[in-house]
């Protein structure tokens, strides 16, 4: 191995490696469950984990046909939506709150008529963290998904419809199955990218703790009034990424390279 | 366990008068099949075959024209009808098979008659039975993965039959197996589209499997059809070049005057009573074709001419002679004429025919419908 090319990776590795090391070491192991059990730990955590899932959920019904729209058809300026949609993935996700207040706020744009004919308003409520999520973590599902179905081969989807299949049942029935390994991945992205969600999430639903404080939330205010709480919250996260990881990885991630 | 006859009640045939774009490709074809009929679409690359294929099947669009099959036209561009490829009765094996990977073969070929409507158990009875027919049940649980080629080509068919078209469509269904394997296939789909009551089209380029497999011959050139007809008619008075070299036949264009015709590359040829006056093609097996070293002498052969040997290439049993001269000419000789007569390349030799070995015939002609 030329060491060029040696030294630089050994750097990087362990620019990745040893924070996560410093993190187990610095760990308060010997008081872990009294730490987690005295701080918000566990109400984060379940509010983390129940609005990445639905996030999930909600992007898998609404961005994989957007996925298929743009991959399967063409429009006048389906660049230019393609671009608007995926925007978010370079967009700072805190201005991605802001627009999401600006838009959903009690005076914004849809917000105020939500106010004012339903008497909903959507800030700072677990509504708004699911919303902030979907919308930093759904475009890593789309582009996934696009581009899966772009370089799916679509003779499978010919021999279907000549086999009598009409336009749905050939989604449900050769679309999808045959582009379930990049779904998969596409999804965990898209979980894994709205479990770490702070900026939209903050600016948008706030940290109401218990309503919309979620773990990265946690983590960030337990660090000013007790470092100790938010090692012990970051390992969690840390243990809950590498169960993701560990578990899909098989199933889904190394089917999605291939 | 009663099946009827696939592709049978009802069907008035194959009607087709369409023209098809394809980029700057255009397809202009005009053809009828009738029900029950093996149509061998025969072409080189880029003929306009699968296009054609792929047009009846509604994959692609006909720019123009009308086509008319199972007593419904599907396209008609003037009125702007054009029936989707899922309603068409139109049964599709294609040349990479394009068995769903995620599906078992039993899966695969319940997927016609799932679309169709019928329940789940109805679907797997159906398929069960399409397996049984094809003789593959053994195969029903396997992933298209873990077939062979020949497998995979029955899975193929049985896929297509189980939607029980009205035409079948196989694109050069015998090209992705190996040699070996050909053979047994092609004698078990000859069988199978035997038992097939509508028309089918068979796409290939190897004239061997058209002349075994079909019933009559369209040949396809650049988006046109050069001849139609009879097997045997095609490969006696082939149309073109490219026609003459699959079937392994000298071919001449030349005007004839009474017995005389003379050859538009050059050379004359005399063949009495041929019949025919004016542009007419000459056919000669390169077997007819006597070599020798001198001028002929005690022959009955009329034709005689000099010729130059540009290379000599083994087929099985014999060596075929490139012949350069006045008109050029493929030879068939024995290996032992070869030794005998010294021929290499470069040997000057003379070539004899009899008149009664020159297939002479109308150049344009489509032959007998």
């Amino acid at each position: 191995m030329p060491a060029p090319l040696l030294v630089p990776a050994l750097v990087a590795v362990a620019f990745l490696v040893l924070p996560l090391a410093g993190l187990i070491v610095r760990a308060p192991w010997g008081r872990l469950g009294p730490v987690l059990s005295g701080s918000d730990a566990v109400q984060a955590l379940v509010l983390s984990l129940w609005t990445a899932t639905v996030t999930t959920g909600i992007s898998l019904v609404i961005g994989v046909p957007l996925a298929w729209v743009l991959a399967r058809t063409s429009f006048p300026g389906q660049r230019l939506l393609r671009a608007l949609v995926t925007l978010p993935l370079v967009l700072p996700p805190v201005v991605g709150g802001v627009a999401l207040l600006l838009a959903f706020g009690r005076t914004g744009l849809i917000g105020r008529y939500l106010d004012s004919w339903f008497g909903l308003t959507i800030p700072f409520s677990p509504l708004a963290v699911v919303m902030a999520e979907t919308f930093v973590a759904m475009p890593f599902l789309i582009i996934t998904v696009e581009g899966a179905l772009r370089s799916a081969d679509q003779g499978f989807e010919e021999a279907a419809a000549t086999l009598g299949a009409g336009r749905m049942t050939v989604f449900r029935r050769v679309t999808v199955p045959l582009i379930a390994p990049s779904l998969g991945a596409g999804a965990v992205l898209c979980w894994a990218r709205a479990l770490g969600e702070f900026g939209a999430t903050i600016t948008f639903a706030g940290s109401f703790p218990g309503r919309t404080e979620t773990m990265p939330i946690a983590v960030y205010y337990a660090l000013e009034n007790d470092p100790d709480a938010a090692i012990a919250l970051s390992l969690v996260l840390l243990l809950v990424s590498v169960v993701v990881l560990v578990s899909l990885r098989d199933r889904w991630l190394r089917g999605a390279v291939q | 366990m009663t099946q009827k006859a696939p592709g049978a009640e009802g069907n008035d045939g194959l009607t087709v008068d369409a023209t098809v774009r394809r980029g700057s490709f255009t397809l202009t074809i005009t053809f009828t099949v009738p029900a029950g009929q093996v149509l061998g679409v025969l072409g080189p690359n880029g003929a306009g075959k699968t296009t054609l294929l792929r047009a009846l099947a509604g994959l692609t669009p006909v720019a123009g024209g009308q086509v008319r099959m199972g007593g419904q036209v599907v396209d008609d561009a003037a009125a702007g009808i054009f029936v989707d490829a899922a309603q068409r009765p139109a049964g599709y094996v294609f040349q990479d098979y394009r068995l769903f990977p995620h599906l078992t073969v039993a899966e695969n070929v319940a997927f016609a008659p799932r679309a169709r409507g019928l329940g789940k158990a109805a679907a797997r009875q159906a398929a069960r039975g399409w397996l049984d027919r094809l003789g593959i049940a053994d195969l029903a649980s396997r992933k298209p993965a873990e077939l062979s080629g020949g497998q995979a080509q029955r899975v193929a068919l049985a896929r297509a039959l189980a939607g029980e078209p009205a035409l079948l469509l196989l694109d050069e269904p015998l090209a992705a197996l190996d040699a070996r394997t050909r053979l047994d296939v092609q004698a078990e789909l000859r069988q199978h589209l035997a038992g097939f009551a509508g028309p089918c089209l068979l796409v290939t380029h190897d004239p061997l499997e058209a002349l075994v497999l079909a019933d009559r011959l369209l040949v396809l050139e650049d988006g046109q059809v050069v001849q139609d007809g009879t097997p045997g008619h095609v490969a006696r008075r082939p149309a073109t070049e490219y026609v003459a070299r699959l079937v392994g036949l000298n071919l001449y264009a030349g005007h004839a005057d009474g017995p005389a015709v003379t050859l538009a590359g050059g050379g004359a040829f005399t063949v009495p009573g041929h019949g025919w006056d004016g542009e007419v093609l000459v056919a000669v097996r390169p077997s007819a074709i006597t070599v020798s070293t001198g001028p002929p002498q005690a022959t009955s052969a009329r034709n005689i001419w000099a010729a130059e040997i540009a290379g000599l290439t083994m087929l099985a049993d014999r060596v075929r002679l490139d012949l350069r001269g006045q008109p050029p000419a493929l030879a068939d000789v024995t290996p032992a004429a070869v030794t005998e007569l010294s021929l290499t390349p470069g040997s000057r030799v003379w070539l004899s025919v009899k008149a009664t070995d020159l297939e002479v015939y109308p150049r344009d002609h489509g032959g007998p419908r």
